[in-house]
C-alpha cells in the first residue's frame, strides 16, 4: 500500500472501471470538460472493444482490460460497475491505497458497507460514493427546511417514483439472474433510502418490505416502514409504470412536496398555503452533476476537499436495503397467477 | 424438471404478448425459456423470472442463429415496421429452419382480412387495406406459407383485440380515455370488438405449438363473446368503479377526431425527427414540458378517424377452426379478464395517478 502526494501541478492519475452506459453519460463528459483530467485518464473494461471505442469517442489514450494491471498506477478509481462488483473491485483499489469513487449502491450489504469504509481508514485514503441526489439543489432545500423545523415535527413520509426501465445499459447485467436478484429498489431505492436517511438523520426500521421477484429481479417494490419510533413512511418504486413521482413530507404546521427527478423546486404548503420555492441551479440536465462529483473526488485526491458523499454516509441506507430482501414478500399478483394451468 | 416443450425461443418477449408468453410458460413449467429481447430496457417485466434473457436483433442473421441454437420451438411474437415484420420474420423462418425446430408459432392479426364485415373464418382471402401494419402481416404469413413449403412446421395465430395486464393500445390507452371524462358511449357505433383475454392467447399459443393437424394452417383467436365497441368501454368503464358513461354523438368524435388530426401529425412528425431536442428543451423549460405533456394527453385520450371506422367494423371472427383442431376453449369472459386488468393498472398506479 502506498499513498502518494499529489499537487496541481501532477494531476491525479484516474482509472475508469466499466465503460457502461454511466460511463458514458456521465463520468466521460465530465472528464473531458475537466482541464488536464481527461490527459491522466485510463479507461477499463472487461470488454476490449467497448473500451476501445470509448476511448476513441472521447479523445483518451490509455485503455486497458484488467484493472489489476494498473492498480499500482493509479492515485484513484472510478467504479462504474454492475452493483454486485462494487465490493470486490474496490477493495482491491483501496488495499492498494487508491481512493475510490463508487457508483451507487457502495454495495449490498451493511457488512461489505462496513468493511470498505474500514479499509479505506486503513489504507488512508477516501471512499466517495456517487450518491448524486444529495447534490439536488431541491433535495438539499428539503433537507434544510427539515433540519430548521419549517414543518414540524414530521408526521408522515410518501414517496412514489416510477416510470419504465429505459436505463441504456450496455451489458444488461441488471437481468443475469445468475449475477443478482435485486432489481429496482437497489436502484432507485439506493438514491430514495439514502435521502431518507440523510433528510431525517433517525433510524428506519421495516414494518413489510413487498416486491414482484418470482426469482428474478423484482421491478416494483413497495416499503412501509417507520421513521424514529413513530413517523410512517411509505415508498413505492417501479420500473414498470410511471407512478405519481412525488415525495410528500408532512409536518405537524406544514407539508413539503417534491419530485424524484426535479432538482429545481420545492412546495412548501403552510396554514393551507401553497409556496414554490424556486432555486438557482446550474445543471441543466442530470449529466451536469458529473462535473461536480469528478471535481470532488479530484479534490478529495489533492486533498483540497472532503467527498461530498462519503462511504460512512450510505452504511445506513445500505443497512436497511439488505434487511428489504432479507424480509421480502411477494404482493398478490391476481393477474399473474390466473391463466395458470 | 423435465420441460414438455424443452427449450421455447420467444421473440419480442419484451412486448405484451410475448411477456405474458414467458411468464406463463415459466410459472407453468411447460418450457425452458429463452427470452430475446431487442433492448435491454425491454427486459424489466420479463427479468423478473430467472429465465434466460437474450438480446437480439432478427434484422441480423447471425444473432438469430446463435439465440436460437438448440430450441425446439420458435414463438415469433416480435414485430415493428415493414422491414422487420417481413425481412425480420423472414430472418427468423430461415434460422428456424435451418437450426431445425419442431415447429415455430408465428404471431399475425385478424387485420389480414382487411375491413371486412360479417362472419369471418380462415377461408376469407387475405386482402391489402393500405394499412402499414396489416398489409406488412400479410407479406409475413406469405413468408410462413413459403417455409412451410420448404419444410419447417408453421403455425400462424389470427388474434383480435388482445386486452389485459401491460397491453398498451387495448388496455393503458382505453383506461386513459375513460378515466380522462372525455369518453363516452358513442351514438351510431355498433361495430364488434371482438376482445380476447391475454391469456386466452398465450393459451392458444401453447395447444399451437404441438398440435399435428395444425400443421401449416392459420387459427382467428378470439373470445367466444359477441361484443359491441360501446359494450367494451361501458364494461370497461364498470371495472374502474367510473361513474356511468355519458353518450357522445358520432359526429361530435369525428369533429374532434378531425380536428386532433393536424395536432397528432405535427406531433408524431416531430417526435420521428426532433425528439432529442424536443427531451432536451422539455427538461430544461417546464412551460413546454407542460404544454407536451397535456398535448400528448390530448391526443391520446381523442379517437382517431381510423379508430372510429374500426369501431364501425361489424366484423365476427370465427374461431370454430381453432375450437375443432387446436382444443383451444377461452376461459376468461370478460367480466373476468377486465378484473384481473382492472387490478393489474390499481397496482401498477395507472387509477391514482390519471385521477381514478
Amino acid at each position: 500500500m502506498r499513498c502518494r502526494s499529489i499537487n496541481d501541478a501532477d494531476p491525479p492519475r484516474i482509472a475508469l472501471v466499466g465503460c457502461g452506459a454511466i460511463a458514458e453519460s456521465f463520468y466521460l463528459p465530465a472528464f473531458v470538460q475537466t482541464p488536464f483530467a481527461s490527459s491522466r485518464l485510463t479507461l477499463v473494461d472487461i470488454n476490449h472493444k467497448r473500451a476501445e471505442a470509448m476511448a476513441a469517442n472521447f479523445g483518451i489514450q490509455s485503455y486497458v482490460q484488467n484493472y489489476k494491471s494498473i492498480i499500482s498506477d493509479v492515485d484513484g478509481a472510478i467504479v462504474a460497475l454492475p452493483h454486485q462488483l462494487h465490493y470486490e473491485v474496490t477493495m482491491d483499489f483501496l488495499r492498494a491505497g487508491v481512493h475510490v469513487l463508487c457508483e451507487k449502491p457502495l454495495a449490498e450489504t451493511a457488512e461489505q458497507t462496513s468493511s470498505m469504509v474500514q479499509q479505506a481508514e486503513r489504507s488512508h485514503v477516501s471512499l466517495c460514493v456517487n450518491n448524486t441526489r444529495r447534490l439536488f439543489p431541491s433535495f438539499k432545500k428539503v433537507k434544510e427546511l427539515l433540519t430548521r423545523g419549517v414543518i414540524g415535527k414530521p408526521i408522515s413520509f410518501h414517496m412514489e417514483e416510477g416510470g419504465e426501465y429505459n436505463w441504456p445499459t450496455a451489458s444488461g447485467f441488471y437481468f443475469n439472474s445468475e449475477n443478482s436478484n435485486h432489481g429496482v429498489l437497489m436502484d432507485r431505492g439506493a438514491h430514495v433510502l439514502d435521502l431518507v436517511c440523510w433528510w431525517f438523520d433517525s433510524e428506519l426500521s421495516i414494518r413489510s418490505y413487498m416486491d414482484d421477484s418470482f426469482g428474478g429481479v423484482e421491478a416494483v417494490a413497495a416499503l412501509d416502514f417507520l421513521i424514529g419510533e413513530s413517523t410512517p413512511g411509505f415508498i413505492k418504486l417501479s420500473w414498470l409504470s410511471r407512478l405519481r413521482n412525488e415525495c410528500v413530507i408532512q409536518g405537524e404546521v406544514g407539508t413539503l412536496i417534491c419530485e424524484p427527478q426535479n432538482w429545481r423546486r420545492v412546495s412548501l404548503i403552510e396554514d393551507g398555503r401553497s409556496t414554490t420555492i424556486r432555486l438557482p441551479v446550474d445543471q441543466r440536465y442530470f449529466s451536469d452533476f458529473g462535473l461536480e462529483i469528478v471535481g470532488n473526488f479530484l479534490g478529495v485526491i489533492q486533498e483540497r476537499e472532503l467527498p461530498l458523499v462519503s462511504g460512512d454516509d450510505v452504511v445506513e441506507s445500505i443497512a436497511v436495503l439488505e434487511k428489504c430482501y432479507q424480509n421480502r414478500q411477494r404482493f398478490s399478483l391476481s393477474w399473474m397467477e390466473a391463466g395458470r394451468l | 424438471m423435465m420441460e414438455q416443450y424443452g427449450t421455447v425461443l420467444v421473440t419480442g418477449a419484451g412486448g405484451f404478448v410475448g411477456g405474458r408468453v414467458v411468464e406463463r410458460f415459466h410459472l407453468d413449467g411447460l418450457a425452458k425459456v429463452r427470452a430475446a429481447v431487442h433492448r435491454w430496457s425491454s427486459a424489466a417485466r420479463i427479468g423478473r423470472f430467472p429465465v434466460d434473457i437474450v438480446k437480439l436483433d432478427i434484422m441480423d442473421k447471425d444473432s438469430l442463429t446463435r439465440a436460437m441454437k438448440d430450441s425446439d420451438f420458435v414463438i415469433h411474437c416480435a414485430y415493428g415496421d415493414k422491414r422487420v415484420n417481413e425481412k425480420g420474420t423472414e430472418n427468423v423462418l430461415q434460422a428456424a429452419l435451418e437450426v431445425g425446430v419442431r415447429r415455430l408459432v408465428h404471431f399475425s392479426t385478424v387485420e389480414v382480412y382487411g375491413d371486412v364485415s360479417g362472419h369471418v373464418d380462415e377461408s376469407m382471402p387475405m386482402v391489402y387495406s393500405g394499412n402499414a401494419y396489416a398489409d406488412s402481416k400479410i407479406n409475413a404469413e406469405k413468408l410462413c406459407a413459403a417455409y412451410q413449403e420448404k419444410g419447417l412446421s408453421v403455425v400462424v395465430l389470427r388474434p383480435a383485440l388482445i386486452y389485459g395486464p401491460f397491453s398498451k393500445l387495448w388496455t393503458i390507452r382505453i383506461a386513459e380515455c375513460l378515466l380522462s371524462g372525455r369518453w363516452g358511449k358513442i351514438n351510431h357505433v355498433d361495430g364488434f370488438c371482438n376482445p380476447v383475454y391475454v391469456d386466452d392467447v398465450v393459451s392458444a399459443i401453447t395447444l399451437a405449438l404441438d398440435c399435428e393437424a395444425a400443421d401449416g394452417q392459420a387459427f382467428n383467436i378470439t373470445s367466444l363473446e359477441r361484443l359491441t365497441w360501446n359494450q367494451y368501454f361501458e364494461r370497461f368503464n364498470d371495472a374502474l368503479g367510473l361513474p356511468s358513461l355519458k353518450q357522445k354523438t358520432l359526429i361530435g368524435f369525428y369533429t374532434r377526431a378531425s380536428l386532433m388530426t393536424p395536432l397528432r401529425l405535427t406531433a408524431k412528425r416531430a417526435m420521428t425527427t426532433h425528439s432529442d431536442i424536443i427531451m432536451k428543451t422539455c427538461a430544461r423549460w417546464s412551460p413546454m414540458k407542460s404544454a407536451a405533456k397535456k398535448a400528448e394527453a390530448l391526443i391520446r385520450t381523442s379517437p382517431s378517424i381510423q379508430q372510429l371506422k374500426l369501431y364501425n367494423r361489424k366484423a365476427v371472427y370465427s374461431i370454430e377452426r381453432a375450437r375443432e383442431i387446436l382444443g383451444y376453449s377461452p376461459a376468461f369472459d370478460l367480466g373476468r379478464g377486465l378484473r384481473l386488468t382492472a387490478a393489474w393498472l390499481k397496482h401498477h398506479g395507472y387509477l391514482a395517478r390519471l385521477g381514478g
